[in-house]
């Protein structure tokens, strides 16, 4: 559905129209039942009580977004010069429970204006990329005018530059001349030119190729409560908006491809040009690319038409990410509730246009790698393709705001393209070598280890210290701890938590509390506690073996006074023919509590585990057998990744050295010598 | 010590000689290997029931938390493991000039005059490797140097798969001429164990066999190559079949063996070509050739 003006009265009688078919079917809501979310305006302001099974499957699954901020976008692109003329119709309601004095403003496109930016401004290359620009971009809005406040133009009255940064224009507030009610529409007209940078991250030309995001003059969120979740365009930040239908009409030139966010509904050519038009729903962003040089593949995945655009050449990774897709699509339809769009569209890069690629948009994904990437064993394409398919989820339908809390959807996409390779190719989810594999859950584990102290996981994208830093704690150790919340709790659980919360949350904009409670319904309150340890106090564990000593079991001596008189018994030195005694010291450091497993060895072979459940900083395990204990691991199956060193897991009763890595060694200094040497 | 015939050097006649290089490049690897095991070790890997058999566990996951925690402590190791490498590199000089000594001659050889003569080459040989090694740096400096002026060819004109396999084939080009390189060393070493020559000499006489016959020359070597590589495969295969990752011993000492047989193979594969060096620069353009 398209909002227009009348929106108010189409939505007025869509209520109309539910309550009487509720009246004629006589559906009830009982208690403790949540009710359906149909398209809501505005998120829960706290955690619901229970989401509960009901949404454990598809059926109480929202079918789209209340439409708070709509586009109707006109845009024409000169290829020579790379600029875009462009002007949209914005339709916007004002949401929130308070009366609004002024609109801000994205211009995200500013980023690129100088390299003064706050975007740029780094000389250390703080950006993903950590590319440099070359020629710089913008955006110049025009003219801006609102028809429900007499048409005035309100650009000249607009802010200069976004908040304490003169030099960055990225954030702009603009006063209104009157207030806007709460549930009251804006109609915005405006118009704006863009200068498309070259390439450096995400947006931006490079020859031909263009890529095209972040491009058009965007509203801020209105929160419930009436602030403005406006920022300026920081480096390791990205993006937040409110749901809306978009129309968009692309006029290009001829032997352009063109791929876009949404349905393509019309096309029209002539003189030397083509105007595409495309339709998207219940989405809040819209980016688009167009390239001379595209090769084109299409396949149906799951009742949704795939659209793949790739350089040439790149036909194998042209159909591994189809494969991808094919994996994918149905897969995190089962965990998160089915994709509600009819189309996707995959974009692949060329090389000099990488830094478009790694990217999610909604029903548009740009990955990207090199053409040979499938024929060395390296599963980045995989890995890239289902990272930003999972976003389609975390952040395309579950909007979350991604400068203040990156965590929700990047973390939570890691995690789900951790299942998802994990699920596919198990313990070679990262690489695949001679002889050799890799996992996935290994590499985050690895990235993120370490880095715990650095900053809290749940911190705002600008905290973090660089996208390093960001990184290993956003996306590596978000997927590590829910991993590890998986072995420990089960993985089913931690799949109906989050099943539950995307599904319930489906075109909302939740907050971390809302995950934690998702989490907590199925976990149980312990397991609530230390996930809140881990996201926002920098929780770490570390399980120690510390002491593990052995002993013949003696028997007793000395001089005892029993009831039938006194006894006196010689010491038994040698024990020969007793039991062992061991005792088995095991430390957890660290602020998270998680239970574990302790695996103790005897030298016959035999093996036995005990349980603790971590709580207190230390406990004693005692062993008695025939056979002397040889060796103690903690976490034998490898359940807990968060374990901050997995060598102090164990500890052996006699010498600890190294027979495989040295035989190994010896043998690659061979090959290296019969090779390079003489 | 009585020279051999060229038509009748065969490394099968010299079996000590082959198992001597075996044992030197074992014992040099044993003491290049040592200090790196002994990281990994200090790193606690070796620790429990199951030892450093998790370091070999599908996923990697204990793989990559030696190299997160051991990171400096192995590059320092990997550092000092590189430098004895190279010193011993020119040590296995001596018995790989044994070998060709051996070869070169038949009959009982005395061990005080064989290694003796080995010794006598070991000068002549370190120069011939000093100048191989400096043109094959230069040949490497002169291709990465044009490679900017080359790219230019395709760049713009060519998909990004073609344009690759075109720098693939550009650097496959400075590969070919640094094995050639080593090609020639070789005959020039051979060349210098059987006539006693200058090392420039030898240099000369070894071109001249390469150019008589540059067939069969490369043909040897690009088959006793293959066979070499054949055999590594195969070894890898034979280990990846043992699931060293379980902490068995019998697997480990099982895979130890594999490798060594591996090695021993290289090692005779090694003496074959040698072998053919000789009665190639012993008989240029002859029937034993």
């Amino acid at each position: 559905m398209v909002a227009r003006g009348s929106a108010l009265v189409e939505a007025s009688a869509g209520l109309l129209a539910f309550a009487a078919a509720a009246a004629l079917l006589q559906v009830a809501v009982s208690p403790g039942e949540s009710p359906a979310p149909a398209a809501q305006t505005v998120a829960p302001s706290a955690p619901p009580p229970s989401i509960g099974p009901d949404f454990d499957d598809d059926r109480r699954l929202a079918s789209k977004a209340a439409a708070v901020a709509s586009y109707t976008i006109r845009a024409a692109l000169d290829a020579s010069t790379h600029q875009l003329r462009g002007s949209a119709v914005i339709s916007w309601k004002n949401g929130s429970a308070a009366a609004v004095r002024e609109l801000w403003l994205h211009l995200y496109m500013n980023a690129f204006k100088n390299d003064q930016t706050l975007f740029l401004r780094s000389p250390y290359g703080a950006g993903r990329s950590g590319a440099r620009a070359h020629a710089f971009g913008y955006i110049d809005v025009k003219k801006l005018t609102a028809r429900e406040l007499g048409g005035r133009d309100l650009w000249p009255s607009a802010d200069r530059h976004s908040p304490g940064e003169p030099d960055d224009q990225t954030d702009i507030r603009v006063p209104l001349p009157d207030a806007v009610a709460p549930g009251a529409r804006l109609t915005l007209d405006v118009e704006f030119v863009v200068q498309l940078p070259e390439i450096v991250e995400r947006t931006g030309h490079s020859g031909s190729f263009h890529f095209v995001a972040q491009w058009f003059p965007k509203l801020a969120r209105l929160e419930p409560d009436g602030t403005w979740a406006h920022f300026p365009f920081h480096a390791q930040s990205e993006f937040y908006a409110d749901f809306g239908d978009y129309e968009v009409e692309l006029d290009v030139p001829d032997g352009f491809v063109v791929g876009a966010t949404g349905q393509r509904v019309s096309e029209q050519a002539g003189g030397g040009r083509r105007k595409l038009r495309y339709r998207a729903e219940s989405v809040h962003d819209f980016a688009w690319t167009a390239w001379d040089g595209f090769r084109e593949r299409r396949d149906t995945v799951a009742g949704v038409a795939v659209r793949l655009l790739h350089p040439p050449g790149h036909e194998l990774t042209a159909e591994r990410t189809l494969e991808a897709i094919r994996f994918g699509l149905p897969h995190f339809n089962r965990r998160y509730g089915r994709y509600p769009y009819p189309v996707l569209t995959v974009v692949h890069p060329p090389r000099a246009g990488r830094a478009a690629g790694g990217m999610e948009y909604p029903t548009l994904i740009t990955t990207g790698g090199a053409w040979y990437y499938p024929l060395v064993g390296v599963r980045a394409l995989e890995s890239v393709t289902l990272h930003e398919l999972a976003h389609q989820w975390f952040y395309g339908l579950v909007a979350t705001n991604e400068h203040v809390w990156p965590f929700l959807d990047e973390g939570l996409t890691s995690y789900a393209e951790l299942h998802a390779l994990q699920a596919a190719y198990a313990h070679t989810s990262l690489a695949v070598l001679p002889g050799f594999g890799v996992s996935i859950e290994s590499g985050h584990r690895a990235l993120a280890a370490g880095r715990a102290r650095d900053e809290a996981i749940a911190a705002g994208a600008s905290r973090f210290e660089n996208f390093s830093a960001l990184g290993a704690l956003v996306y590596s150790r978000t997927a590590t701890v829910l991993a590890t919340f998986a072995n420990v709790y089960g993985e089913a659980k931690v799949a109906s938590a989050i099943g539950r919360y995307a599904r319930y949350h489906r075109f909302q904009h939740p907050s971390p509390k809302h995950l934690v409670a998702a989490l907590r319904e199925t976990l149980g309150p312990e397991a609530a506690r230390a996930l809140e340890a881990a996201l926002f106090e920098r929780g770490t564990i570390d399980y120690v073996v510390s002491e593990l000593v052995n002993a013949r079991a003696r028997r007793p001596a000395g001089v005892f006074d029993r009831k039938s008189g006194r006894e006196t018994l010689l010491p038994d030195h040698d024990g020969a023919g007793g039991d062992w005694r061991a005792r088995i010291s095991v430390y957890r450091y660290g602020e998270l509590e998680l239970p574990v497993e302790i695996e103790l060895t005897a030298r016959d072979g035999s093996r036995q585990r005990r349980r603790w459940d971590g709580r207190g900083t230390w406990t004693a395990l005692h062993y008695r057998g025939k056979s002397p204990l040889v060796a103690a691991r903690v976490d034998p199956d490898r359940r807990i990744l968060l374990d901050d060193n997995l060598f102090n897991n164990a500890r052996s009763a006699g010498s600890e050295h190294t027979p495989r890595v040295l035989e190994r060694a010896v043998y690659w200094s061979e090959l290296s010598l019969a090779v390079f040497g003489p | 010590m009585t020279p051999c015939p060229p038509e009748r050097i065969r490394a099968r006649r010299r079996p000590g000689a082959v198992a001597l290089l075996w044992a030197a490049r074992l014992l040099a690897s044993l003491l290049v290997a040592w200090p790196i095991a002994g990281v990994f070790g200090a790193l606690g890997a070796g620790r429990g029931a199951e030892r450093d058999a998790v370091l070999f566990e599908p996923g990697a996951l204990f793989l990559l938390e030696a190299l997160r925690l051991g990171d400096r402590a192995l590059l320092a190791g990997l550092q000092s493991a590189a430098f004895s490498w190279a010193v011993f590199a020119l040590l296995l000089l001596v018995p790989m000039a044994a070998l060709l000594v051996a070869l070169a001659h038949e009959g009982r050889l005395e061990l005080g005059a064989w290694l003796g003569t080995a010794l006598h080459h070991v000068p002549r040989f370190l120069l011939l490797a000093g100048i191989t090694l400096l043109g094959q740096a230069l040949l490497v400096v002169v291709f990465a140097l044009a490679y900017g002026g080359i790219q230019r060819l395709w760049i713009g004109r060519a998909s990004e798969r073609s344009a690759d396999l075109l720098s693939v084939a550009w650097f496959g080009l400075a590969a070919a001429g640094v094995l050639l390189f080593s090609v020639l060393q070789d005959l020039a070493r051979a060349a210098s164990v059987t006539r006693q020559e200058r090392a420039s000499d030898n240099l000369v006489h070894a071109v001249g066999v390469l150019r008589a016959r540059p067939g069969r020359v490369l043909g040897t070597w690009l088959v006793v190559s293959f066979v070499g590589i054949a055999v590594v495969a195969l070894a890898a295969w034979a280990v990846d079949a043992t699931h060293v990752e379980r902490p068995e011993t019998w697997r480990v000492v099982t895979v130890a063996l594999t490798h060594q047989l591996a090695a021993l193979a290289l090692a005779a594969l090694r003496a074959a070509w040698l072998a053919f060096s000789l009665r190639a620069v012993g008989a240029r353009a002859s029937a034993a050739f």
